[in-house]
């Protein structure tokens, strides 16, 4: 008998686990194999001592956490505390903050003014929020040099108009970095934002006018607060991604600023530090699964207090 | 006390495009004053135009055409923040994110009052609509009964120089509405305030009003006191819209010496005590409790109508019959339980021709 086929008749009780099985099981499967397992192995190749030419020799050691944090260690010539990967990971964290906000400030109005569209437009205008995710992120991100490079399209264009005199140093800067992220993950924003603005019953904004609430008073105390599981939701959207992003801060950022995703490239196939690329790995996990849990406990707080629909 | 106008409306008209492109005039050329301590009534089926007038004093929409005058000032194009006039709204459009005190307090809140001030005037608001002690609850939590308490006590907190009611009652179910009807009235009464009400249901509007305003496809039809409207309806419209009416189409034929005779369909004969020059068209229209029924052949004389009974059906309070006079179906009611036997029984019609109604037709 297979998982799959109905319960036989009259034996009274239905099997409860069929149904979970089929729905749950393949989403399961998938990501205990190419998920769990492999956040498993490197977390268990953190605390390893690594091969001279890459891998690991199965011996326990700390050493990858040390100099993460920048412990002194003599036998890599360092007597004093550095903190140069704390500090990259600082700034990732720190670029993945300003994307995430830039595209709550850029992305709150589009969705607003979506939302409240007709439905022929509506659902027109979301297309084209999407239309950027059919072309190639590679390519995509090629233009973005085309534009901000010394020579681009940006530069040309200010200098034609007599702006600026000079070309800008735009391309390989954080700026760059973040605007480069900020177009990739705008949609991420724009998304979820859309669905909880378009939820908003449309007289509770006219309530607050009737009741002497000006436009901003109205956004601040009414809409906002109602819309605030999407402002959540895509700040997590945005954050999560552009903390890990490879291609911008090295196609747009140059390479020469590191940050997390170039410092673990870096660490696994360049310095072959399989260790110290793990324990990089897990430390940026274990800062994401916090910082989503005091998300959902705030979130959790503030329905307890005054119930949302 | 001289009466004034709270809201004055002057030829005001107000277009929408319906889905096929073809546009639809909602409101034409409304000219209406709303008196000041009253509780006023815009009756009328969906779509005559009442809610989208009574959005254009609230400052949700602006007319095409014409000035909306509050407390003599021209407030046409005024936002609704701008405006002296709160709205309780059909589905009372509580926040949700917000418990019944912040809702309530909100307005003031907005004004910058400071705290101690707002929570001693929600407290008395709570009173006045019997909500004492559960201004911490989440609105979410609150009945539909309680909810509209709640809407009334946010609007009438900011002591609005008119309170408008978009079909208030609506969502509530039917004992409930009969209760808050009362209420609704004693609260208009004991705050002096005047309250517009929109509906579409004639009982409510009969039960609570000073003043009903019928209304259909964008135009007033008739204004006037609940008695006014119900006993001397002046179009058809208003004579079918509020209670039951029995109409007949009919021709001026003669008058005697009190009364005019009509000819209806059939050679029914009716007189009625409002005269007309012969030969003209009307329609008279006469209620079915003014139409006193007799089982039997009975001697004729002026003021009856022979007929047939088709149905009748018995609803507690009266009775309910169906009556074929010369074609015209007519109905009647009377009071209990009237024996009048099976379809097809001869009966005949008495009624008073100073109740018979001749409208245009």
């Amino acid at each position: 008998m297979t998982a799959a086929a109905p319960p036989a008749r009259n034996t009274g009780k239905p099997r409860k686990w069929v149904g979970p099985l089929i729905t749950l099981g393949p989403g399961m499967l998938m990501l205990l194999a190419l998920f769990l397992v492999p956040i498993a192995l490197v977390t268990i190749y953190s605390v390893l001592t690594g091969d001279t030419y890459g891998g690991v020799k199965w011996e326990l050691s700390p050493a990858a956490y040390k100099r993460l944090v920048g412990m002194p260690d003599l036998e890599e010539l360092r007597d004093t505390w550095e903190f140069v990967y704390l500090w990259i990971i600082i700034k990732s964290i720190g670029l993945a903050a300003v994307t995430a906000l830039l595209a709550l400030i850029v992305g709150y109005p589009a969705a607003y003014y979506i939302a409240r569209r007709g439905d022929k437009q509506k659902y027109f205008l979301l297309f084209l929020v999407t239309l950027p995710f059919f072309a190639n992120a590679l390519v995509r991100m090629y233009a973005w040099i085309l534009i901000l490079r010394k020579d681009g399209i940006l530069n040309n264009a200010l200098q034609g108009m007599g702006l600026i005199h000079e070309p800008l140093q735009m391309i390989y800067t954080p700026g760059a970095v973040a605007v480069a992220m900020l177009y990739q993950y705008l949609p991420f924003m724009v998304l979820p934002l859309f669905a909880s603005i378009e939820k908003l019953d449309g007289s509770l904004i006219e309530a607050s006018f009737d009741l002497g609430a000006r436009r901003f008073t109205t956004f601040r105390r009414v809409v906002l607060p109602m819309t605030m599981p999407g402002v959540v939701a895509g700040l997590v959207l945005v954050f999560v991604p552009a903390l890990g992003n490879f291609v911008a801060p090295t196609l747009i950022g140059g390479g020469k600023d590191l940050y997390l995703s170039t410092l673990l490239a870096q660490a696994f196939l360049t310095a072959r530090d399989w260790p110290f690329g793990s324990a990089v790995a897990t430390f940026l996990s274990v800062v994401v699964v916090l910082a989503l849990l005091a998300i959902a406990m705030s979130n959790g707080e503030r329905k307890a207090g005054a119930p949302q629909s | 006390m001289t009466r004034h106008s709270v809201v004055e409306i002057r030829n005001v008209s107000r277009s929408f495009r319906s889905p096929e492109g073809a546009f639809i005039r909602a409101v034409d050329d409304i000219s209406l004053n709303i008196e000041a301590g009253k509780f006023t009534t815009l009756l009328g089926p969906s779509g005559c135009g009442k809610t989208t007038l009574l959005r254009m004093i609230g400052g949700f929409e602006e007319p095409d055409q014409g000035t909306v005058l509050i407390d003599g000032v021209d407030m046409t194009y005024r936002p609704p923040f701008e405006r002296p006039v709160n709205t309780v709204f059909q589905h009372y459009a509580l926040f949700p994110h917000m418990t019944v005190a912040e809702n309530i307090g909100y307005g003031l809140s907005v004004a910058g009052l400071p705290k101690a001030e707002i929570s001693k005037r929600v407290t008395e608001a709570l009173r006045l609509v019997r909500l004492e002690g559960m201004g911490s609850r989440p609105t979410r939590k609150m009945s539909g009964g309680q909810q509209q308490r709640v809407a009334l006590a946010r609007a009438l907190i900011l002591q609005p120089k008119i309170l408008l009611l978009d079909e208030p009652l609506a969502a509530l179910d039917r004992r409930l509405r009969k209760d808050m009807q009362f209420e609704l009235k004693k609260l208009q009464h004991e705050l002096g305030i005047a309250f517009l009400c929109v509906t579409h249901d004639q009982e409510e509007a009969l039960a609570m009003s000073d003043q009903i305003v019928v209304m259909n496809s964008g135009h007033v039809e008739q204004i006037g006191t609940p008695k006014e409207i119900y006993q001397t309806p002046k179009t058809r419209f208003a004579a079918g819209f509020i209670g039951e009416m029995n109409f007949i189409k009919a021709v001026a034929v003669g008058s005697g010496s009190s009364a005019t005779t009509y000819e209806g369909v059939g050679g029914l004969k009716v007189s009625s005590t409002t005269g007309t020059t012969p030969g003209s068209e009307v329609t008279l229209a006469i209620r079915p409790e003014h139409l006193q029924i007799n089982v039997g052949h009975t001697a004729p004389t002026a003021h009856t109508i022979a007929g047939t009974v088709i149905d009748s059906s018995y609803l507690g309070t009266n009775t309910r019959i169906e009556v074929n006079a010369s074609g015209n179906t007519l109905h009647v009611e009377t009071e209990g339980a009237a024996a009048v036997g099976n379809g097809g029984d001869p009966i005949s019609l008495e009624y008073d021709p100073k109740r018979v109604l001749v409208l245009p037709t």
